[in-house]
């Protein structure tokens, strides 16, 4: 390893993987060159509609972070580059990066589209999945970073012949520059991450589905585009051929996947399932709920967090039709463009239904472009060509220093990559500690506008959403009706507020209307304040000069079925939106210190790398482990889904964790307490009769999981049922047991996907087929049967599916409702009945042992330390974090972290993965020694206080307490580090004498009269 | 619905599909099944006698072998390959089948196949209909003398028999010189304009082979032995096979199967050919009879021929063959095409095996195929799919003909014989006739 | 009658009900539009007088949203929400309108359905209610205000957890039964002064056009005359004939 270490990394590739990396180290203090081979970042999530389970929209929830991209001080953005060559060793690398020419002055271009409009040459557009065309010159995308054009230089006219130039000709800013050349740059950097990210299957290679040659028969990618608002269609779920809005729909599942013809791909693509279900509920939504959909399937593997609860609901309650049948060819039903689809049910029946179109759920796939950025990169690829990622350390490559996330290290979704993108930049701030904020520069904003004692001069943006606020809401009469509020002066409407020119012209409309307060009417200020807040500031506003009307979330969208309801509800929500901006006022900023040592609770395999990491990172770190010893669920498990031994990781782990200066463990310690607020918590641990207090700045909870305890399948009742391990155990211990033994059987879903446990334990499928497989090697004549609901060996795992299935295990697959019978076979046996899903018949199979796969449950106590933290659970019981796909190992609590199975089941590289992020973001928090916090806080009159104390009495966090005055008694006084900003005291006190910055009593009561200052709505009037 | 649950043995024994998997290259996957039904959904013969490919598997994975042995189904599935065309897992299921079929005592066979595979082992003709050498002479002699006498312009017309050295060895299905010898003519006529070299053989010269269906190993390979040596005795250079498909397939393959010794010689489809002397403008055919008529066509693609064997770019050479004789525009193609085409139920033995209500149920997805085109005429390289769908379009009353390349060809050259237009419905009895 | 589409002013904490709300929205779970939501980052911040204020300014109803008890965000601001609501309640009942106008329910941050479920279920409560005559109410609400603003009630509703869920300086629990006795005493006679006071501000007015007014006995009106009298709230105006006509005491 190098010692001339830089404190900067390259980050190949700018989609969603590749954004969270970057800023996940340009916030943790290390420069970031952010490398992407087209025109703008965002990647393929930015063409995706919605984004499951949530359906949120997808470009709702990466918008911030685009922007926040573009607008950050440490992330240096080349666009239109790919990398040539990488040089050195860990810690001191030399990059040689090739820039395209964009012949577009990007200092100069204003983005106006006047080049767009007047160039002649129209091409396919390659975002919209060649269902529309765009020009020669084009930007991506509307919500584009950076949103400047790009001339393409295969299709521009001047380029092929000689002449045109219209672009030129009409630029206003002169901004078309033909004469750019490609650059050379030569970047130094301490650490690489590679994010390339995917391909989707192009299925045009083989005549069974028709694509290509059947105008409805598209790609879940078009899908994806069909739905949305800023698609081909705008958002006008249509079909190709003729227009006509689709009455059926049919999804094709595992399409280039599980497929092992030289023309596809053997493993699993692992989010195709739930890609379906969401677009199928996308569909019917557009379609106002008439639309038929069916979706063709061998196994559903809805395997992730809250997937099967979605899963659930598309079936029970919202129509979705799920065919378990694959499709063997898609026909033209008729001259029409309707399609036949011809399948069989279990009994064998044939059944031709007509669709109006088919999407192909496509897999996911390594293009020879990445396979060849790897070969330069000189990182190792398996056979499918995925980035051969070791499986305790999920984020490093073949090559130190190069670290892998996302797709391009198997197939993976949203949050899966997200969390990877966050542990790869863990490693790389680990490996690079010891030269952080070396190469940075802080952030400065310019001087504040004085706004005391100045009349409101309001701006109000309304927002369309693309057609989430606007396909329901009027959203023109909103914007002319919010112009006539009291000190309205500005009032405009954009199609997404959120992207990043807007803010530009947000900033500029500041300047030019001197406005001083600013309200946007669009999603919800709990995932879309902070960035607007950041837009006026940087236009030199206070930014609680600013207020949000919610006119999506909790509008556009729950009142899909009347417009005009809507319309007359966001006319009232801006009315008292701007009501309350008219009372705002600047609050000055609270800084806090923090404590730069972290708490992690649990000492698995999750906590133990969580703590390592930070320790790594150079932050002082306690571990608590309620066991006598390390190591967890861990310290059962054989082997990874790809065979590594994970008894000798763990031990190697431990030494580690044990040995290491900057972590102290504490085993057979429990909590006993946790106090404070992000940077300064105090915990109460208790290790025997001993307390003690430690003071710690963030969080990191990793307190695992455990296996329920079946009553069913005759556990418990005889030795020969045993569950998870446990046959593994036995047969080690006792060989002859297996050498006598001549059928084991497995049953899966113990428990699981079943009313108390409504979701799937994930791990289990794989952990069976393994140990199926292990029993096979050992004696290959004997018989295995694995009896499943759902075979869900997700991702390359399906290879281990399929090497079972070779070795010759056999996979009945029951129903929940006609669940296998387990009967004693005399003395020395089993006997299991089951229903053979593909005869039809009852099937009596005789075996020697049988194992359960049975669920997995938040470990004991979780509850009590989510209400110590006051951070959420789910309904099953696992930590709810932040954001399902976005933030998914923060929560929205400051300063506490999750990773491992007390989130969600999963397997242990995944959990290393989680923990590994969540010592990203703490190392993110833990490294700042001040961070700013809410100032929104009580404030107290002295003038009418009486010191009765009920505010002291009634404040959780001793942030109001009562001082003594010299000749008054006792008057209260604000904590403001303290003050956590509820309000509760402002509510109790007899006096009115407490009142809450930006939530003050004059605020809310105006808010309040103005919601019904007009409230006599015409329907009322009527009646 | 109170059937006997099947009761799984404890004994490991010896199955069927053990034994089976022995025997086929990487075990013909037939392991891997992923219980999909991709299989079943594209195979016509799902549901016949309550079975279907995936069914049939299963019942072998779970070693129901007293169920799977004499299974009628076996007779009913045409080994097409369409399943395994399609099989995510290149599961060789037909291969199953075949295997399958042994498991019926050689005389318990459907008879049909049974006689014909017999039959051609009577004599070294290999003909399944047992025509000796010298009445297959006669037949010829006799046949090309009287197109000679009677067909102005045909005086030197050839039909050579043991030609020591030819270019082309040409088979012959049976059933023209038995019962429509003046078949035969057009191809003759079609090969002396295409200026061909080629010969008949007086053993080995017939082209069908009923044990290759009887699922009767030692025979397949035996008459597609005596045919690839007669054609070697020859020193022909090219085995070409006469538009036959199972006939093409079973000396196709019974030579890769068997390792019949054949590297002097190279086993090819007369499509080909016929595509080749279009382009090469030995055979001058024109559409310009079609110009105003606009009678559709369309083709049926024998699935020994293109999937199980030559591929899609013979199915182009075929449609590029009927498109030069009818004109582009009247050909409508069927979908689904080429080597994902259906089975028409005419192969595998099926037409012989005697289930023919069966057969007919298998036919009726290639008869809405062929509908679906609206086509007056099915042209098709292929004795079983042409006696097939014949009689589909009788039996479901589709009032489409079924015609071979040859008449065609030699319709479109304007060489085809008022005697030779049996298939021709009556819209075509008088086009394009010889001067 | 059933075309009234009610409008109902929604507090909603910014951690559980309001994310609930949101998530309803991503969830696409309909309900009727009508609530107008003014977000609070705890449902504690929610002034009881805020809640008379909405009715005042002719909403139809209130709803109030916070997290499910044991979840606040804030560790136990939720309790005292339930705590002053009960008393909004009580108070609500007493001046005739009723505690049907005012809805207090928990939804966390993951419980879009039922989040919907509630605004469904109060919309159709004050539905059948129907539309909320402010100007007849006009005089009990401005008592309920005037009540609501007492240093005596907010004291007490303040205290109430303290003092029954903890120990006093003198190491006492109160009993639960025994506080709600005292403070349902407080809430109707802070109620009655804030009537009577509410009247007496609007010019001189007799005990008799008192009670007739609020429908309370004349006992009572006296009873409480006399307290506000103490106070220094309430004064002799003037006498006609023989009957006295009190007037609010001058600032």
């Amino acid at each position: 390893m190098s010692k001339d270490k830089i404190g900067s990394v390259m980050v190949v590739g700018g989609g969603i993987g590749g954004i969270q990396s970057a800023l996940d180290l340009a916030n943790a203090g290390f420069l970031v060159h952010l490398v992407e081979k087209s025109p703008a970042i965002g990647g393929i999530m930015s063409a995706l509609d919605k984004t499951f389970p949530t359906n949120d929209c997808s470009m709702c929830i990466l918008s911030p972070k685009l922007v926040e991209v573009g607008m950050h001080k440490n992330i240096h953005l080349l666009t239109l580059s790919e990398v040539e060559s990488l040089e050195g060793e860990a810690g001191n690398f030399k990059v040689t990066v090739r820039e395209h020419p964009r012949y577009i002055d990007v200092t100069k271009c204003i983005a106006c589209g006047k080049c767009a409009e007047k160039c002649p040459r129209k091409v396919e557009d390659e975002y919209n999945q060649g269902l529309s065309r765009r020009k020669a010159v084009h930007v991506p995308y509307p919500q584009a970073v950076p949103l400047k054009y790009a001339i393409d230089k295969d299709h521009c006219i001047y380029f092929e012949k000689g002449k045109c130039r219209a672009c030129e000709k009409f630029c206003p800013a002169d901004a078309i520059d033909f004469d750019q050349k490609e650059k050379i740059y030569m970047l130094e950097v301490g650490s690489v991450i590679v994010a390339p990210g995917f391909r989707c299957y192009n299925p045009s290679g083989t005549d069974r589905y028709g694509y290509g040659r059947l105008p409805n028969v598209v790609t879940s990618m078009e899908f994806e585009r069909i739905l949305s608002a800023s698609g081909p269609f705008e958002g006008h779920l249509v079909r190709p051929s003729d227009h006509k809005k689709p009455d059926k729909i049919a999804w094709l599942q595992c399409i280039g996947s599980r497929d092992i013809r030289e023309d596809s791909h053997g493993y699993c693509s692992g989010v195709c399932c739930m890609y379906a279900i969401k677009e199928a509920l996308v569909a019917k939504e557009h379609a106002g709920g008439k639309l038929d959909t069916a979706i063709f399937f061998m196994d559903m593997r809805t395997h992730g967090k809250g997937f099967e609860q979605t899963y659930n609901r598309a079936k029970d309650k919202e129509g979705v039709r799920f065919i378990r049948s694959r499709v063997h060819t898609i026909e033209p039903a008729s001259d029409t463009g309707d399609l036949s689809v011809m399948y069989v049910t279990e009994d064998g029946q044939m059944i031709t239904e007509t669709f109006d179109m088919v999407v192909l759920s496509v897999g996911l796939e390594i293009s020879d472009e990445i396979k060849a950025l790897a070969d330069k990169l000189g990182i190792e690829t398996d056979s499918d060509r995925f980035a051969l990622a070791g499986g305790f350390a999920p984020v490093a490559t073949s090559k130190p220093g190069v670290y892998v996330c996302g797709a391009f290290a198997g197939p993976k979704d949203i949050p899966q990559s997200v969390m990877e993108a966050s542990a790869a930049s863990a490693a790389a701030a680990a490996l690079l500690s010891s030269v952080r904020n070396t190469l940075t520069t802080e952030k400065t904003y310019p001087s504040e506008i004085p706004v005391l004692g100045e009349k409101p001069r309001i701006g109000v943006f309304v927002c369309h959403c693309g057609t989430n606020i606007g396909g329901i809401v009027d959203v023109p009469s909103v914007k002319e009706y919010a112009a006539t509020l009291p000190n309205v002066v500005f009032a405009a409407d954009n199609l997404f507020t959120c992207s990043q020119d807007t803010q530009e012209i947000i900033r500029q409309k500041i300047r030019e209307n001197h406005l001083n307060r600013v309200i946007v009417a669009a999603c919800t200020p709990r995932t879309h304040e902070p960035l607007f807040r950041e837009t006026i500031q940087e236009a030199g506003l206070n930014p609680y000069l600013f207020e949000f009307a919610n006119i999506r979330d909790q509008n556009s969208w729950v009142h899909q079925q009347e417009p005009e309801a809507a319309t007359r509800k966001a006319k009232d929500l801006i009315r008292m939106a701007a009501a309350k901006a008219s009372l705002l006022e600047a609050i000055e900023p609270l800084k806090i210190e923090v404590n730069p040592n972290a708490l992690v609770i649990g000492g698995g395999v999750a906590g133990m790398s969580a703590a390592l990491n930070l320790a790594d990172q150079g932050f002082k770190t306690f571990l608590i482990e309620r066991e006598s010893q390390l190591g967890g669920n861990a310290l059962h498990i054989r082997q990874t889904w790809n065979g590594h031994n994970v008894g000798a990781f763990v031990g190697e782990l431990k030494k580690s964790v044990e040995s290491h200066k900057n972590i102290e463990v504490l085993s057979g310690t429990e909590i006993a307490a946790i106090d404070g607020f992000v940077g300064n918590f105090t915990s109460t641990v208790q290790t025997g009769d001993v307390r003690r207090e430690i003071q710690h700045g963030a969080v990191i909870l990793a307190t695992g999981g455990r296996a329920s305890e079946p009553d069913e399948y005759l556990y418990g009742k005889s030795s020969r049922v045993m569950k998870w391990h446990e046959l593994d155990y036995l047969f080690e211990k006792e060989p002859d047991k297996l050498e006598k033994a001549t059928g084991v059987a497995f049953i899966q879903c113990v428990g699981s996907r079943e009313p108390d446990h409504p979701y799937c334990s994930k791990v289990c499928c794989t952990a069976s087929v393994q140990s199926a497989i292990r029993l096979k090697e050992k004696k290959p004549y004997l018989r295995v049967y694995i009896l499943y609901r759902d075979m869900r060996t997700f991702g390359q795992r399906e290879e281990l599916y399929r090497k079972a299935r070779e070795m010759g295990v056999i996979f009945i697959r029951y129903s929940v409702n006609e669940k296998p019978m387990v009967e004693k076979d005399g003395e020395d046996g089993l006997l299991i009945t089951v229903r053979d899903h593909v005869l039809g018949r009852q099937i009596r199979i005789p075996a020697d042992y049988l194992n359960l796969a049975t669920a997995i449950l938040p470990t004991e106590g979780q509850k009590q330390i989510a209400q110590m933290l006051k951070v959420p659970i789910n309904d099953e019981g696992f930590y709810l974090e932040a954001h399902i796909k976005l933030r998914p190992v923060d929560f929205s609590t400051d300063g506490v972290f999750v990773c491992g199975l007390c989130h969600y089941p999963k397997p242990i590289e995944e959990a290393i993965a989680q923990a590994q992020a969540a010592a990203a973001r703490t190392a993110g928090l833990l490294m700042k020694k001040t961070i700013d916090i809410e100032p929104i806080v009580s404030v107290v009159d002295e003038k009418k206080c009486i010191g009765c104390g009920l505010c002291e009495l009634s404040c959780s966090f001793s942030a109001i307490r009562l001082k003594k005055v010299v000749g008054k008694g006792y008057r209260a006084e604000n904590y403001s580090a303290l003050c956590k900003g509820c309000g509760v005291c402002a509510a109790a006190c007899p006096q009115h004498a407490i009142d809450m910055k930006h939530f003050r009593e004059v605020q809310i009561r105006a808010a309040i009269h103005a919601g019904c200052t007009e409230c006599a709505d015409p329907v009322r009037e009527a009646a | 619905m109170a059937e006997a649950a099947i009761r799984i043995s404890k004994e490991k024994k010896s199955i069927f599909m053990d034994t089976v998997k022995e025997i086929l290259p990487d075990k013909g996957n037939l392991n891997l099944c992923l219980t999909c039904g991709l299989c079943s959904s594209g195979c016509p013969a799902t549901g016949l006698e309550n079975m279907d490919p995936r069914k049939f598997l299963r019942m072998a994975a779970l070693g129901l072998d007293d169920e799977i042995t004499m299974h009628p189904w076996v007779w009913l599935c045409t080994m097409c390959e369409r399943c395994l065309y399609a099989c995510p897992m290149k599961i060789n299921i037909p291969r199953l089948v075949y295997e399958a079929r042994k498991l019926w005592p050689r005389e318990k066979r459907p008879k049909g196949i049974l006689g014909s595979c017999d039959m051609a082992l009577r004599n070294m003709s290999c003909s399944a209909m047992g025509t000796p050498e010298e009445d297959f002479r006669f037949v010829v002699n006799d046949l090309l003398e009287e197109v000679r006498a009677n067909q102005p312009g045909w005086e030197n017309l050839q039909a050579p028999i043991d030609k020591q050295g030819a270019h082309f060895f040409l088979s012959q299905n049976s059933r023209e010189p038995v019962t429509e010898p003046e078949e035969m003519v057009p191809l003759w006529k079609i090969l002396h304009l295409a200026g061909a070299d080629w010969t008949y053989s007086c053993t080995g010269w017939g082209g069908e082979n009923y044990c290759m269906f009887l699922a009767d190993d030692e025979n397949w390979k035996k008459i597609a032995e005596t045919t690839l040596q007669a054609a070697r005795d020859l020193e022909c250079r090219y085995y070409l096979n006469t538009e036959c498909g199972h006939a093409t397939y079973s000396v196709w393959m019974g030579q890769k199967r068997y390792g019949i010794k054949a590297d002097d010689i190279e086993i090819v489809p007369i499509v080909r050919y016929y595509a080749k002397w279009i382009r090469e403008g030995k055979l001058k055919v024109s559409s310009d009879w079609n110009k105003d008529r606009k009678i559709i066509f369309t083709t049926q693609d024998p699935c020994q021929q293109i999937r199980k064997s030559f591929g899609d770019p013979l199915a182009d050479d075929l449609r590029f063959v009927i498109k030069s004789c009818v004109g582009e525009e009247n050909f409508v193609d069927v979908y689904p095409n080429k080597s994902n085409n259906y089975c028409c139920g005419g192969g595998g033995g099926f037409l012989q095996s005697g289930y023919t209500e069966q057969r007919l149920k298998y036919g009726k997805m290639k008869f809405d195929q062929v509908m679906a085109t609206r086509a007056k005429y099915v042209a098709v390289p292929c004795h079983n799919c042409h006696a097939q769908i014949h009689e589909l379009s009788g039996h479901f009353e589709g009032e489409f003909h079924v015609i071979h390349l040859w008449t065609l060809i030699a319709l479109s050259l304007g060489v085809l014989a008022e005697n030779e237009r049996a298939y021709l419905g009556p819209d075509l009895q008088e086009v394009n006739l010889p001067n | 009658m059933s075309d009234f589409k009610p409008k109902i002013l929604a507090f909603l904490c910014n951690w559980c009900s309001y994310a609930g709300a949101d998530l309803a929205g991503v969830s696409r779970i309909q309900y009727p539009p009508s609530i107008r939501v003014v977000r609070t980052m705890c449902s504690g911040r929610v002034d009881p007088l805020f809640v008379i204020q909405a009715l005042q300014d002719g909403f139809d109803g209130v709803f109030i949203g916070g997290c499910h008890i044991g979840d606040c965000h804030y560790q136990d601001g939720n309790l005292y929400t339930l705590h002053r609501m009960d008393m909004v309640a009580h108070l609500l009942d007493i001046s005739g309108i009723g505690r049907d106008r005012v809805h207090l329910r928990w939804a966390s941050a993951a419980e879009a359905q039922p989040f919907a479920d509630h605004v469904t279920e109060i919309t159709d409560v004050i539905t059948k209610l129907g539309p909320f005559d402010k100007t007849t109410h006009e005089l009990p609400l401005a008592a309920l205000a005037r009540a609501l603003a007492t240093r005596r009630l907010r004291w007490l509703v303040g205290i109430d957890r303290h003092i029954s869920e903890e120990e006093n300086v003198y190491l006492e629990k109160t009993d639960p039964e025994h506080f709600k006795k005292v403070l349902q005493e407080a809430v109707s006679a802070e109620y009655h002064k804030g009537l009577i006071q509410e009247l007496i501000t609007r010019g001189p007015v007799t005990v008799r056009e008192m009670s007739e007014k609020t429908g309370l006995p004349v006992h009572t009106i006296s009873l409480r005359l006399n307290d506000l009298e103490r106070s220094g709230v309430a004064e002799l105006d003037s006498c006609e004939e023989r009957t006295p006509k009190f007037v609010a005491s001058a600032a």
